[in-house]
């Protein structure tokens, strides 16, 4: 630690936001933002995450008390409405697209989103009840695998350095089809960092922009910086600790 | 899912590839194993099924066919039905569905003169290799076939149920008394097989007591039913009985394989009680499925993969999967559009072959983010003037939003202000500023507050003399908000609201170098000081290195170390170092690092230099 710095230090999570901005602003991704406090539409159903369905299970959530006569709940007039902390990023897929499809901008969209997402999980040294997420989303008349996976390698080259490689798996995530599991190979290992896959017609259905083709990615920033400064436990991001901070 | 290596292997005709290569292979063609164990003389895979494929791939026979779909020439062989003796003229079986919403299909059968006794050897060992203990012949045959090919089986005692076999809603009132004596109480939400006189099971969850199969059972009836997956999942929820049944039923499986299902409990119990006696199948199916039909034009599959791939090989990767001229095997519910056969075909492709293809141009400019941008302004003007980001939980103990199943009672709220936490921090690094090398603490944070009117993102930094001013001239704004100890905490959305667009991206971004992070150690440390006279020519960095050759090798303890005084007085200047000592491991004692400045005040003196 230098002695006779005066400058202090950003925190890392931040300082990762900015070089990602940075590297996917050379893409014409911009950065899009959206509530942490989200209702149940937008973060499960309106991305083909059906109600009493096992694939609500892949995320464990924090539901929010209904609070009597809550302003918040009155000023939306939405007391029907269930209320969460978003589990992911991917919500603002959805109210991004809503959002332009309302000033009446139609694609290409290209967004990035970084933010804090949360699950109800008990917590170890790879495991937060609060973490953050980047989403990626691509929206154009034509948008295929191949440029999800030159995107994403582009990306990790930046990032990690030019000797990163790629691998795709097949998984599942509602709001994309084909769903993919990426895999990063950093130094001699293959770590497991990204979901992502071709947004589901179904989430541009609910948009209103049946059609159209895209991708979505989304990975966490803990787990990418844990990996490229080999951290080693993930709480150590939340503790408020200047030892960790100002490393960076 | 557990899968047994050697289960698998009765699939096929070909010995199978090592249950690690197996384990490879689903991994990059459909599913992730997520352990191979060797027990005895088996390998299980514990294997990922995730909730699209759960309808056809809770099972072996799915597993198998995933197998073969990835690599044809393992040669899967045809799936053989047992043969089972002539069906007999028995007692009528009545079945009644009162909703065929609730209960798409009913299939029955009554069973005659069974003598109920332990399993053969390899039907227990089949059990015992997933983890399932070994019941008797008939249980046991209905829980095998289940893991084998998916479709939950259940089995009455026939001479203990009375009457018809009713599907229905329970009544309010109405109880059963599970195979583990406990009692439930039932209601109106909960669907139920009963006889005339009450409840028999809990539908696609877990059997009662009253007609349960014990040693003395004589004569059966079998089902293979299919009921609404919401229904089974609210209800497993409820009382907290997720069964093996009750997880694929509410992932949904279809009604057409619960004739399968039945022919192969039926055909297996005729092999192992060849003296059985089978009635006529009575089954009740209000709607039958239809075939789904899906077309797929390679020109999509060009568009959504990237890559063109003949029609040819398109077909025969469907052909792989069962799927000749778009009609879709029954069991896979999970492929309902031409997306569906996009990933079918990407997969068994290979994600590998798929080529990396760099995005068009966009045709217009980024614009700047307006919140993003100033949040990251503020935080740029902060680390000039000496602050570091700390972040902290969103979760406390108290608040105006509450959590409805938080992890801990502490964690129960959602913070409403950042204040709090930010004091802490600043306490907790105020005790390790000697060793962060500071003389003060200067932290801030950024984040979201949760309050009854909704979210804000709040601002709260500590010495407020020092930064407020340079923030306001920063932001060209006057910045009015409650402090208290000295931290000042703003909303940033009304202040944010008041500043400009950004026109460009000017903030200038780290260089995200690869260093490798240097562990925080839990064990306290401790601070020495060191100061001395030397003559005016000898620098502060000259003084270090003879003090630091005194420490020698239990330099490693040394954490840190920085000049903190320095004065001149006449000839003779002082110059006084603070030390820090930790170690990684343990707690470092009083007298270790006593010893450790003995011996720097010993290379110090050796010059001739006094230590004051």
């Amino acid at each position: 630690m230098d002695k006779n710095q005066t400058a202090g230090h950003l925190h890392p999570i931040s300082s990762a936001i900015l070089q990602i901005r940075e590297i996917f602003a050379e893409l014409d991704f911009e950065v899009a933002e959206g509530p942490e406090l989200e209702d149940e539409w937008h973060n499960f159903d309106a991305l083909n995450v059906p109600k009493d369905h096992p694939s609500r299970d892949m995320q464990d959530t924090f539901w929010l008390k209904q609070p009597e006569n809550s302003q918040f709940l009155i000023s939306n007039s939405q007391k029907e409405k269930r209320f969460l902390l978003r589990t992911h990023t991917s919500p603002i897929q959805i109210r991004y697209m809503e959002q332009k499809i309302k000033e009446g901008i139609k694609p290409p969209y290209r967004i990035i989103v970084p933010g804090k997402v949360f699950r109800n999980e008990a917590t170890d040294t790879t495991h937060e009840a609060q973490f953050f997420q980047c989403e990626g989303l691509y929206v154009d008349k034509e948008v295929s695998l191949a440029q999800l996976k030159w995107t994403l390698l582009h990306f990790f080259r930046k990032y990690l350095g030019q000797n990163v490689e790629i691998r795709l798996r097949p998984s599942f995530f509602p709001f994309t089809e084909p769903s993919v599991e990426v895999d990063v190979k950093f130094g001699d290992k293959w770590l497991e960092m990204v979901g992502a896959g071709l947004v589901h017609p179904n989430v541009f259905r609910v948009v209103g922009l049946e059609g159209y083709n895209g991708f979505a990615f989304g990975f966490g920033l803990e787990r990418l910086l844990m990996v490229k400064h080999n951290i080693p436990d993930i709480r150590l991001f939340y503790s408020g600790d200047l030892r960790l901070v100002n490393q960076f | 899912m557990l899968i047994s290596y050697n289960w698998l292997q009765r699939y096929f005709k070909k010995h199978l590839p090592t249950a690690e290569k197996v384990a490879e292979i689903l991994t990059f063609s459909v599913f992730e194993v997520e352990s191979v164990e060797k027990i005895d003389s088996d390998f299980i895979l514990d294997v990922k099924v995730l909730p699209d494929r759960a309808c056809y791939a809770l099972s072996h026979r799915g597993i198998a066919r995933e197998l073969a779909a990835a690599k044809p020439d393992l040669q899967m062989s045809d799936i053989r039905h047992l043969r089972m003796s002539d069906i007999c003229k028995l007692k009528p079986l009545a079945i009644k569905i009162g909703n065929s919403a609730d209960c798409r299909r009913y299939i029955g059968r009554r069973v005659e003169v069974v003598k109920v006794r332990p399993s053969q050897n390899w039907v227990k060992e089949c059990l015992d290799s997933i983890g399932q203990r070994s019941i008797n012949n008939i249980v046991d045959a209905a829980n095998f076939v289940m893991f084998d090919m998916g479709q939950p089986l259940h089995v009455f005692d026939a001479d203990k149920v009375k009457g018809a076999i009713q599907i229905r809603r329970a009544k309010r009132d109405e109880k059963i008394i599970m195979l583990d004596d406990k009692e439930i109480a039932l209601d109106s939400d909960i669907l139920i097989i009963a006889d005339d006189e009450g409840p028999l099971a809990i539908a696609g969850i877990k059997g009662g007591k009253k007609a349960e199969v014990t040693n003395e059972t004589k004569n059966l009836i079998l089902e293979s039913a299919n009921f609404h997956p919401t229904l089974i999942r609210k209800t497993a929820r409820k009382f907290n009985l997720q069964t093996d049944a009750s997880k694929r039923f509410e992932n949904e499986i279809s009604p057409v394989i619960a004739q399968t299902a039945m022919n192969e409990l039926s055909a297996l119990i005729a092999k192992v009680l060849p003296d059985a006696k089978f009635g006529e199948l009575v089954d009740k199916y209000p709607e039958p499925t239809k075939p789904r039909v899906i077309k797929i034009s390679p020109d999509l599959v060009a568009q959504k993969l990237g890559i063109k791939i003949s029609e040819k090989k398109i077909n025969n990767i469907l052909t792989r999967l069962g799927i000749a001229d778009g009609i879709i095997p029954s069991e896979r519910l999970d492929l309902r559009e031409a997306e569906n056969l996009v990933e079918e075909i990407g997969r068994l492709y290979g994600y590998d072959k798929i080529p990396a293809a760099k995005l068009p141009d966009a045709k217009k400019k980024v614009p700047a983010n307006k919140n993003f941008y100033w949040g990251n302004r503020i935080r740029q003007t902060l680390i000039e003037l000496g602050f570091s980001e700390v972040m902290t939980s969103s979760f406390c103990s108290m608040g105006e939003m509450e959590i409805e199943k938080s992890l801990a009672s502490d964690k129960a709220f959602l913070r409403t202000e950042l204040t709090n936490q930010l004091f802490a921090s600043l306490k907790f690094n105020t005790l390790n500023a000697p060793l962060l090398g500071l003389k003060e603490i200067k932290i801030f944070e950024i984040g979201k507050v949760f309050l009854e009117s909704g979210e804000e993102t709040h601002l709260a930094f500590n010495k407020i003399a020092e930064a407020k001013s340079v923030l306001e001239k920063a932001l060209k704004i006057k910045i009015s908000a409650g402090a208290f100890n000295d931290i000042l905490e703003i909303n940033l959305g009304p202040l944010i609201e008041k500043l400009p667009e950004p026109k460009a991206w000017n903030i200038a971004e780290p260089k995200g170098l690869a260093f490798r992070f240097q562990p925080i150690s839990p064990y306290p440390f401790i601070v020495r000081d060191i100061a001395v006279f030397v003559p005016t020519d000898v620098t502060a960095e000259k003084l270090w290195v003879v003090i630091e050759k005194g420490i020698g090798k239990e330099k490693k303890l040394l954490v840190n170390h920085y000049l903190f005084d320095e004065y001149q007085k006449a000839d003779k200047k002082s110059l006084a170092f603070r030390l820090i000592f930790q170690a990684p491991d343990r707690t470092l004692t009083d007298a270790e690092a006593n010893k450790i400045m003995e011996q720097a005040a010993a290379a110090v003196s050796q010059n001739n230099w006094q230590v004051r």
